[in-house]
């Protein structure tokens, strides 16, 4: 026992040093543990953070270690990439004193996912195949993934079991930029001028029109 | 009979509408719907922390709705009560036009102008949105549909109010305070009523107390989309039922006034 748990530990340990973005979690739900590291950034190598953020349409490099710290060998892992815009998540509130719970439901995220249409994209395809991991091994994935939306992404990877039930691994949060070149001044505040002048032109022509109609 | 009838309905809203859209006070209230969206969205964009875009779409459209509401409110009053003062509806009634289909054609001709209010900084709404933020989500637009869709009622429900209170007290300047009295109850009731201010966490409305101020279905919708993701459907049905019983009112009312 002390021995399984060192060796969680120990692997824990060791992928929280070699990545910067590195999200671990235990999947408890059977007998089996997986371990998911991931770690997102752009294609030069720079970390995704906060205040370096990605850009729209940017390419970023997911990089996923799934690793079995189970005792047992794993066949037919399946696990989704998604990605959602937290805002979109809908959740199950108690009452308005309730401070909103963690987003635990795999469910309700595959659902907001849904909804987020071509925002983001990854590529080869947001599903993991594994056929067997044996006790002890990992598996290495890397992906691209493209954002087309600004905003602040929860990535999460899910696993689904043969059963249909789903269980979060991980989830980590990168932020995408907006757009805001300097002529979107001038657009935001031109556009309106813009619309009045045209509207007021038509309304005098027309105004000019129903006057000469009048006097014939 | 009822044919001609309709007819003139028609060409009674034909007339209104086209006449307000060709007024310059009409695309002073479209400029000021407009600009006002577009320093929204500027202010959310650069000054707003929260990345929440449900939030900025909102608080956007919170002000133009007032612009927009108070514009209607005044114009209608102005069709009904305006007319009535200036003694042009004793003439009107002359006509071989039934009351019916003048009542409704006038109606109609105001609420044929809504959609151009609504659709203009909608648009530019979503035109600057997608700018800044690139692709929109299918989500987001569906967001943006249906709340313009409850815009569109409210200002309905404005009309047909505004219609029934011009008819109840004919005289413009009583009609007009009592609407600006409304209005303004409308504004400052919905923080009591939603519970506004701070995050808002649930969507748990009560109907009967907003039935009677469409702002507050308005405000309630905003809530049920930051929540829900999608406007609750029984604020289009209480927003409708609201304008059906002030229209019809107003028409018993309207069918037997004399001047």
């Amino acid at each position: 026992m002390i021995k399984k748990v060192f060796t969680v530990f120990a692997v824990m340990f060791l992928f929280i040093l070699i990545s910067p973005t590195c999200v671990i979690a235990s999947d408890m739900q059977s007998q089996h543990q997986i371990v998911v590291a991931m770690n997102i950034n752009d294609l030069t190598g720079d970390e995704i953070s906060y205040e370096h953020p990605a850009n729209q349409n940017q390419e970023l490099q997911l990089s996923l270690k799934i690793i079995n710290v189970g005792t047992e060998n794993i066949s037919n892992i399946q696990i989704l990439i998604v990605a959602v815009l937290p805002e979109y998540i809908m959740r199950k509130y108690g009452n308005a004193e309730e401070m909103a719970p963690p987003i635990d439901d795999a469910s309700d995220i595959l659902n907001a996912s849904g909804l987020m249409g071509n925002a983001y994209e990854v590529k080869p395809s947001r599903t993991i195949k594994i056929t067997e991991l044996p006790q002890g091994g990992f598996v290495q994935e890397n992906l691209t993934l493209i954002f087309k939306t600004a905003g602040s992404w929860n990535i999460y990877t899910i696993r689904v079991y043969d059963n249909g039930s789903k269980s979060i691994l991980s989830s980590e949060t990168i932020e995408v930029s907006r757009n805001l070149p300097k002529y979107m001044d001038v657009i935001n505040f031109g556009l309106p001028f813009a619309f009045a002048a045209m509207l007021t032109i038509l309304a005098y022509l027309i105004h000019k029109k129903r006057k000469l109609k009048i006097i014939s | 009979m009822i044919k001609r009838q309709i007819k003139m309905l028609w060409n009674t809203a034909k007339e209104t509408s086209t006449e307000h859209l060709i007024s310059y006070h009409f695309i002073m209230c479209l400029f000021l719907c407009c600009f006002i969206t577009a320093i929204m969205i500027w202010l959310c964009s650069y000054f707003e922390d929260t990345r929440n875009l449900k939030y900025t779409i909102t608080s956007t459209l919170f002000p133009l709705v007032i612009i927009a509401m108070t514009y209607l409110s005044i114009m209608t009053v102005n069709i009904f009560s305006g007319e009535i003062d200036k003694q042009t509806m004793g003439t009107l009634f002359t006509l071989p036009v039934k009351r019916w289909a003048l009542y409704f054609g006038k109606i109609l001709g105001m609420i044929l102008i809504i959609p151009v209010i609504v659709i203009m900084p909608v648009g530019i709404l979503i035109f600057e949105l997608s700018m800044i933020v690139g692709y929109l989500p299918p989500v987001l637009i569906s967001i943006i549909l249906q709340l313009a869709l409850i815009i569109m009622l409210t200002f309905i429900a404005v009309i047909s109010i505004s219609v029934s209170v011009s008819v109840i007290l004919r005289k413009t300047l009583y009609s007009a305070t009592a609407m600006f009295l409304y209005l303004m109850l409308m504004v400052f009731i919905i923080p009591i009523l939603i519970g506004g201010g701070g995050p808002v966490t649930r969507y748990n409305v009560d109907y009967a107390l907003i039935f009677l101020l469409p702002y507050a279905c308005f405000s309630a919708a905003t809530v049920s989309t930051i929540i829900l993701n999608n406007v609750d459907p029984l604020l289009y049905c209480l927003l409708m039922t609201y304008s059906l019983i002030a229209m019809v009112y107003g028409y018993f009312v309207f069918r037997r006034m004399e001047v």
